[in-house]
């Protein structure tokens, strides 16, 4: 199946400002699409971004799908499903 | 100073400013420009300043549209943030005084009706004279926010003021009649320029607007003020409560009313560990209400160290208090402590509520408009709301506040202000 990944703030420099289109297994989980990126994409500024021990990022980041934030990353996605990640920012 | 015609008092010295210990004080002041020059959450603010919040968090639901009443959405975004500005008017950055991050920015616009060669508008600005107003056009809102700028309007109120007109047009409160003729309709690029002249010349219907939203709601009545969007009198940032909660609770106690530089709280939700030194160690999800009341206290006192140090806000991204304690330490010689700097925190905010509180302001006072605690059916918030009664109960508690909104007599003590005691309970 097809899952698309865009990312907005610190993480966007490293994966571009395109939608990421990634092919994976059918039923994988968002947590499996999140190492998938880390190993795939991340490159020079991996340490920056993700915590490759724990399998979690080191900066704050909002996973979201549907409009709605997810907190279990372990459900499945389903075919063309989109998710955002997010790195809040404030001020102006 | 107004009715003084004075602008502006500048102020310089002569004499050099002694420290304790030049070099540490150096070492230290290095060592913090350098992590700004360097960390990935400023990386984006250098390259696009503040606009970058327009391109970034409107998934999340933080920017409010047509006085706050529909959910974030990209276009409208997009078209007003950094990155349309740097692509089409940003001509050069600048930074403050020895700043290693340089958020600020320069634009020109060479042709057409919005002709201008200044200083570019803020997020906040372009949320306020822009998505506020259902207006997307960059070079409009930079013109707007210009002569907003030279006539020394602040952007947020103006802008806040001209979309709570629209939508009182559009409900039929506000009539052609009181406009002068004009027709006050979401999106008019050049109605809201105008209406930015007409405020500061006092001129016609720019007369009532100068009011703010509050003064206008009252006059207006018929449930205006549901929809006018401040607290305190003063209208609110464009950084919404139901995207991140903590802000409910900031909005409500600010000192000055509805305020982001008392307590910028958002920057502490969502985030693993975010002020371990003041015990904020854990994982605050933006859209729970649990433990905001804690973070906005902290996030204020934050600020309110911050302000007394002329310290820019930006420099929390990458600063922890011990850092602004060696700071303070080797350019003064006092030995003071992250936990001495919350607690000056405490003792500033303390002196705030006081002389609030002794100019009327209760707990009744420390409230969000209806229009912010409705939920939207669509874009980023999803449908949520924050529970203001929770927090403030929270906020109180550890604020250590009457119920009445009065600093506890037993608070007051702790923190040294003997002489504020005497004044609020004789």
């Amino acid at each position: 199946m097809i899952v698309y990944v865009r990312a907005f703030g610190i993480v966007q420099p490293v994966l571009g400002e395109r939608r990421l289109a990634i092919e994976m297994p059918g039923g994988a989980s968002i947590q499996e699409v999140l190492e998938i990126l880390a190993a795939r994409y991340y490159t020079d500024r991996k340490e920056e971004i993700w915590d490759a021990e724990r399998q979690v990022f080191r900066i704050p980041v909002i996973v979201m799908t549907g409009g709605r934030d997810v907190f279990d990353y372990s459900g499945s996605m389903e075919d063309e499903q989109e998710i955002m990640l997010v790195a809040p920012m404030a001020g102006g | 100073m107004g009715s003084k015609k004075l602008k502006a008092i500048v102020v310089y010295g002569t004499l050099p400013v002694e420290l304790a210990d030049p070099q540490e004080f150096k070492r230290l002041a290095l060592a913090i420009n350098k992590q700004n020059a360097t960390s990935p959450s400023i990386a984006t603010l250098r390259e696009l300043g503040t606009p970058r919040v327009m391109n970034n968090n409107w998934p999340l639901g933080d920017i409010p549209v047509k006085n706050w009443s529909v959910g974030s959405y990209e276009e409208i975004c997009t078209n007003l943030g950094g990155k349309k500005m740097r692509d089409t008017i940003l001509v050069e950055h600048n930074a403050c005084h020895f700043c290693s991050i340089g958020c600020s920015r320069w634009v020109n616009i060479r042709d057409g009706e919005y002709q201008m060669d200044a200083p570019g508008p803020e997020f906040e600005t372009l949320g306020a004279l822009g998505s506020l107003c259902l207006v997307d056009d960059l070079n409009a809102v930079s013109y707007a926010a210009h002569l907003c700028n030279i006539y020394g309007l602040d952007t947020i109120t103006a802008g806040t003021s001209i979309a709570f007109a629209m939508e009182c047009y559009e409900k039929g409160l506000i009539s052609e009649q009181d406009t002068g003729g004009l027709a006050l309709n979401w999106g008019d690029k050049n109605l809201v320029i105008e209406l930015v002249r007409k405020i500061a010349f006092g001129e016609g219907f720019g007369r009532f607007l100068g009011l703010g939203t509050r003064r206008m709601a009252e006059i207006l009545e018929n449930g205006s003020l549901d929809f006018a969007v401040q607290t305190k009198g003063m209208e609110y940032p464009l950084h919404d409560p139901r995207a991140f909660f903590s802000w409910a609770a900031t909005y409500a106690t600010s000192p000055r009313g509805g305020c982001h530089l008392h307590g910028m709280s958002s920057i502490y939700e969502n985030k693993d560990n975010p002020l371990p030194e003041w015990g904020l160690t854990g994982n605050y999800p933006r859209q729970t209400d649990a433990e905001k009341g804690k973070i906005a206290r902290l996030a204020q006192n934050w600020s309110h160290i911050l302000d007394s140090m002329v310290v820019c806000y930006f420099a929390t991204f990458t600063l922890q208090p011990s850092d602004l304690a060696a700071l303070i330490n080797a350019a003064t010689g006092f030995d003071l402590s992250t936990q001495d700097l919350l607690d000056f925190g405490d003792r500033i905010n303390a002196l705030y509520r006081a002389y609030n509180y002794r100019c009327g302001i209760r707990r009744a006072d420390d409230t969000l408009p209806k229009r912010v605690l409705t939920p939207l059916a669509e874009g980023g918030t999803n449908g949520l709301v924050p529970n203001l009664e929770s927090q403030l109960e929270e906020y109180y508690q550890v604020r250590d506040w009457e119920p009445d909104g009065k600093p506890s007599r037993r608070s007051l003590t702790e923190l040294g202000l003997d002489f504020v005691v005497a004044d609020l309970y004789p």
